[in-house]
């Protein structure tokens, strides 16, 4: 069915009515709208938290001996970092890609180790998630296709939570350690 | 879908479903400066519960080339080449506004061609003001605008929508914009010029139902209760609050009611 053709000015409202309704149902359970409401209360207050952390994590990484890079729009070398500073001047979220001296082995060898971080394929969780794409989400790809997406080997992708940050960093330590083995 | 007439590619509605010929389809008549989109509601209805439905853009009208026709005899000529080139024999008319007074005119000069017919806020003549035809002439918008404000009872007004997320008034204007230029004042032009409505009405001898919109300020609710005395029927529907875009604005009394008035095959 062409949506434009049957519905004309309100094509897109019946694409978000229809695909979307099939894909999440027709409306949210009262658990869930509790938990949305209850959760948009406080988010002003967890976000000040994650900007903090990953503050705290990227003095921490750009520091370690084991990380041969790392990306985030607040730091300079970041090709948006202009950007940022002007549309997110609190924070440009807490999403960090970094490389791991190793590669693909000492990339496995982290997301294995840590204990309080977890490893998981979403992002924005109160809980710090970490990553290997490229021997996990995006390990079907080739080597092209990987560069392409602009992911490397040695690309790790940290989603910084909530938890008190001297937990987080001796967590981080000690997965670097058994990472830095790993590729030894 | 897209068809030729008189070589020109026009688009029909088919309700969302593929189009197939059983009995006589549900015929639907938009009005004035409008286009299929005012039956969205009806045509998806009723094709999703397996009547076949046909829902034209007259030429200029919505998905529409060729010229605007300049007179309700030319649109119902245009409608009948419409039914030969998809080889319906016959059809059960609904009309809204302008388009019942195609469908009175239809049903009238080609008896054969129509089985029942459903007239929809509409009168058997509509005299337009001559400053809003003028209007539609070298200031579309501003008509458009006006239509659609007297054209939405106060519910529609509202945003009392069956849709949710959907705005009575945007979808209305932006509907009527999307035609092209000129097709509104040759519509307004065709309803003013035509006067043969009552001697239609007179003559027809298809079983009629009328559905009128209570705070009609277009085609007012005495001239809807005067079409039907003169099509001699009791099929009478008031759809109370209801201003004239009826069926965008109350589509389920007005689905409800042609329901019960037309025969599936």
């Amino acid at each position: 069915m062409n949506l434009y053709e049957e519905f004309g000015p309100a094509a897109f409202i019946n694409r978000v009515r229809t695909e979307g309704m099939y894909n999440v149902g027709p409306c949210l359970s009262p658990t869930n709208a509790f938990h949305l409401m209850q959760g948009i209360e406080t988010l002003s207050l967890r976000m000040d938290r994650h900007i903090e952390n990953t503050k705290k994590m990227l003095d921490f990484l750009s520091s370690h001996e084991s990380i041969s890079w790392i990306k985030h729009p607040t730091l300079p070398e970041h090709p948006d970092y202009e950007v940022a500073k002007r549309l997110m001047p609190k924070g440009a979220g807490s999403v960090i890609a970094c490389g791991l001296k190793g590669g693909r082995e000492a990339g496995q060898s982290f997301i294995e180790s840590v204990q309080v971080a977890s490893h998981l394929a979403n992002v924005g969780d109160a809980k710090t998630l970490v990553i290997h794409p490229g021997s996990t989400t995006q390990s079907h790809l080739s080597p092209e296709a990987m560069k392409a997406a602009g992911l490397t080997d040695d690309m790790l992708r940290i989603s910084v939570g909530l938890e008190d940050f001297d937990d987080l960093k001796s967590d981080f330590e000690q997965a670097l350690k058994r990472a830095s083995k790993a590729r030894s | 879908m897209k068809i030729n007439i008189n070589n020109e590619v026009i688009f029909a509605s088919t309700g969302g479903r593929a189009f197939e010929i059983k009995g006589h389809p549900l015929w639907f008549i938009h009005g004035s400066g409008q286009s299929h989109l005012s039956f969205i509601l009806q045509g998806r209805f009723f094709a999703n519960r397996g009547w076949p439905v046909i829902s034209a853009d007259m030429p200029s009208h919505g998905l529409s080339s060729g010229a605007p026709l300049a007179t309700i005899e030319a649109m119902s000529d245009w409608q009948i080449a419409l039914m030969d080139e998809l080889g319906i024999e016959k059809v059960q008319i609904i009309g809204h506004s302008q388009g019942g007074l195609i469908g009175l005119d239809m049903a009238y000069r080609y008896p054969d061609r129509v089985s029942q017919l459903s007239l929809v806020a509409t009168a058997l003549s509509i005299p337009v003001n001559s400053n809003l035809i003028e209007m539609a002439k070298n200031k579309e918008q501003s008509a458009i605008d006006a239509m659609i404000d007297w054209g939405h009872g106060p519910e529609g007004h509202n945003h009392d929508n069956t849709m949710p997320g959907q705005n009575h008034l945007n979808f209305g204007v932006q509907l009527m914009a999307a035609n092209k230029l000129g097709a509104l004042h040759a519509d307004l032009k065709a309803c003013v010029d035509y006067t043969n409505g009552h001697i239609a009405a007179d003559n027809i001898s298809c079983p009629s139902q009328i559905i009128i919109a209570q705070k009609d300020k277009m085609t007012p609710m005495k001239f809807g209760l005067k079409a039907a005395e003169a099509l001699n029927t009791n099929n009478i529907t008031v759809i109370e609050n209801a201003g004239h875009m009826l069926p965008s604005e109350h589509p389920e009394e007005v689905n409800r009611a042609l329901r019960t008035f037309f025969t599936k095959s």
